[in-house]
């Protein structure tokens, strides 16, 4: 491995880790630019049977948490295996990085591990992931992934496929005893990981119907556990909705000092933080800038009457469904005003309105102008994007009030940990 | 005879011309062309001038005297330059010229002319269509491109985005204050203006 081009293609960018049966390195495509993991696994170590197995799982495997495989490789002393490069830090790294975690992050990775898991045991032939642990899930953004096959497993006509490789700490009980293995030994592995995250979770957060679920996720006799990945999955929804909080907003309005200027951005961002926090949420656009429409338009949106939805998001272009939200008092109604006209009657309804201002230099005189029109509201929150903080705190001296600065961004529907508590600060000290 | 000249009219070209169009309006070309200037002042130690071509001018909002050039910081700034005047502020003595090309029909020429050639867009979802409008509009030209540039948008949009059109896509790194240090973003700008 002293070369630092594998192939004429891969161009090697550095270590990312090392395992029992070999190492991951970092390289980026020369023609395409795009990063890849290599998996190395060298032909003398005995770890190297796992590299067939892999691949040949992996190849046949299509779900947004499985990372996709793109080329095998070979040299004199070593196999390769091509994989998508996933940009995130293992749970394990990001768990440790925070303080505490809240219950709803916990809930949100044992649902989305239950799905890959489900995806997984759904298959023609069943698939045994066999090594959940913190180490193997990859956090991006809002997505997990899980890597690392070399142990997976199909199972047998005799269903029953044990592999002795593993980490004993998250290994289920007949991993350990090397007795026959099946569904419910993955189960256990999910169960085993929300037990792992529960710790960080505040005493104040967390719940007894947590406990229970985890309880039975790792009963020491597969016979107690879950029968099957679905019903785990239906009991962390269920105890998602009973743990929503309770909250005071109705109506938030966002308005912005011009187009462009990202309100549509910050009120989607807004909306699917809330909807993460556990307070439900809808999307309108009264002044119908026609981008949810442009949304719809996407092909992983789905469309049901007049909802349009995708991940934590979930919009409407009807006037008549956003004001029977408000009305039945759902959740909470986010309405993108766009640009600031004449929309002062709707707005007057409204529990907040976020002022979205630019924090360019030469956008002060215009921030000025709207800021002078909108003063008087008491339900105002001037409010500066691009993670702009200087100019936050020079409006904030000038109006000697208040000014946040949204956190930079890329993608509003993702509901980052940042965005979250930046929300979740705002909503504490403006007393929604 | 004098041939001196002579010999000044044969020297090579010494600046380098970038231009950065806007696929659309408020996608942040203004901000990069300015982020992209400073980088070079600042951190490559390069002479680098911003000429603000576009349609919807406000950089000259930065000098409160209204002068049609300023400097701040080593960075020279041209506002609101008609594009008859760009042949005589490209022989001013700067290595880089930022061309700042908005996203009108004037910008798109000037940025034909460019020797790198940048179009900014947006990939949210709500605005990608536009993007896309852009592309297909502009198909036989796609080529021209040197990148196509944006902040906003998930990995798989930009995959699908490069695959489709054949045009590289790069992300461009978030920078609250386009004249402050790039940090995290260098490995960008060295490739913007490499």
């Amino acid at each position: 491995m002293q070369q630092q081009i594998l192939f004429g293609r891969y161009e090697l960018a550095g270590l990312l880790g090392a395992g029992a049966s070999g190492r991951v390195y970092l390289a980026r495509h020369r023609v395409l630019g795009q990063d890849r993991a290599v998996k190395c696994f060298p032909k003398a170590s005995p770890g190297h049977s796992t590299f067939r197995s892999e691949a040949e799982l992996l190849k046949s495997l299509n779900h947004p948490a499985i990372p996709v495989i793109y080329d095998v490789e070979e040299d004199d002393e070593n196999d390769y295996l091509i994989e998508e490069y996933v940009a995130g830090q293992s749970l394990e790294a990001y768990v440790l990085h925070q303080t505490t975690i809240p219950l709803d992050f916990v809930l949100r990775v044992g649902r989305q591990l239950c799905d890959v898991i489900g995806y997984l045991h759904a298959r023609p032939v069943p698939v045994i992931y066999q090594d959940l642990k913190p180490e193997h899930i990859i956090v991006y953004g809002n997505q997990l992934k899980i890597v690392d096959f070399g142990i997976a497993s199909y199972i047998s006509s005799e269903g029953n496929i044990c592999q002795f490789y593993g980490t004993a700490e998250y290994a289920a009980p007949e991993k350990r005893l090397g007795l026959p293995c099946d569904e419910r030994t993955d189960i256990y592995g999910i169960g085993r990981i929300l037990q792992f995250l529960e710790q960080f979770v505040p005493q104040e957060e967390r719940t007894a119907r947590l406990e229970r679920i985890i309880g039975r996720a790792c009963a020491g006799e597969p016979s107690q556990r879950y029968r099957e990945v679905s019903l785990l999955m239906e009991e962390l929804e269920a105890a998602g909705i009973s743990e929503g909080k309770k909250h005071l907003l109705t109506n938030l309005a966002v308005v912005g000092m011009r187009p462009g200027i990202g309100a549509t951005h910050l009120a989607i961002s807004l909306h699917v933080c809330l909807n993460a926090e556990g307070i439900p949420g809808l999307y309108t656009q009264p002044s119908d800038s026609g981008d949810l429409r442009r949304i719809a338009r996407r092909s992983w949106v789905k469309r049901e009457r007049a909802l349009i939805s995708y991940g934590d998001f979930a919009g409407t272009c009807s006037r008549e469904k956003a004001q029977e939200f408000l009305r039945e008092g759902k959740g909470c109604l986010v309405s993108d005003f766009g640009t600031y006209e004449s929309t002062d009657i709707e707005l007057e309804q409204c529990d907040g309105i976020l002022l979205v201002l630019g924090g360019r230099d030469w956008e002060i005189e215009q921030a000025q102008a709207l800021y002078e029109r909108l003063r008087l509201r008491k339900n105002l929150v001037p409010v500066v994007n691009y993670g702009n903080e200087r100019m936050a705190k020079y409006y904030a001296r000038r109006w000697r009030r208040s000014v946040y600065c949204f956190p930079l961004d890329g993608d509003p529907a993702v509901p980052t940990m940042e965005k979250r508590q930046f929300f979740d600060m705002l909503r504490k000290k403006e007393g929604w | 005879m004098r041939t001196i000249g002579f010999r000044l009219a044969k020297r090579e070209k010494e600046h380098r011309t970038i231009g950065f169009y806007g696929a659309d309006s408020g996608v942040g070309t203004t901000h990069l062309a300015l982020a992209a200037a400073s980088y070079a002042v600042g951190e490559q130690g390069i002479s680098a001038a911003v000429v603000e071509l576009s349609d919807k001018p406000c950089i000259g909002a930065l000098d409160t005297k209204g002068r049609d050039f300023f400097a701040i910081d080593g960075v020279g700034y041209y506002p609101g330059v008609l594009p008859e005047r760009l042949p005589e502020l490209l022989c001013g003595p700067y290595r880089y010229f930022m061309l700042d090309l908005g996203c009108g029909a004037d910008g798109w020429q000037e940025l034909l002319r460019c020797d790198l050639r940048y179009v900014v867009a947006s990939f949210s979802p709500w605005r990608i269509g536009q993007a896309k409008n852009f592309m297909n509009m502009h198909n036989e030209k796609i080529h021209y491109f040197t990148a196509l540039l944006t902040s906003t948008g998930n990995v798989y949009e930009k995959k699908n985005f490069q695959r489709k059109y054949r045009v590289p896509v790069r992300t461009i790194p978030f920078l609250a204050d386009p004249f402050g240090p790039v940090k995290d973003g260098r490995p960008f700008f060295q490739e913007l203006l490499y």
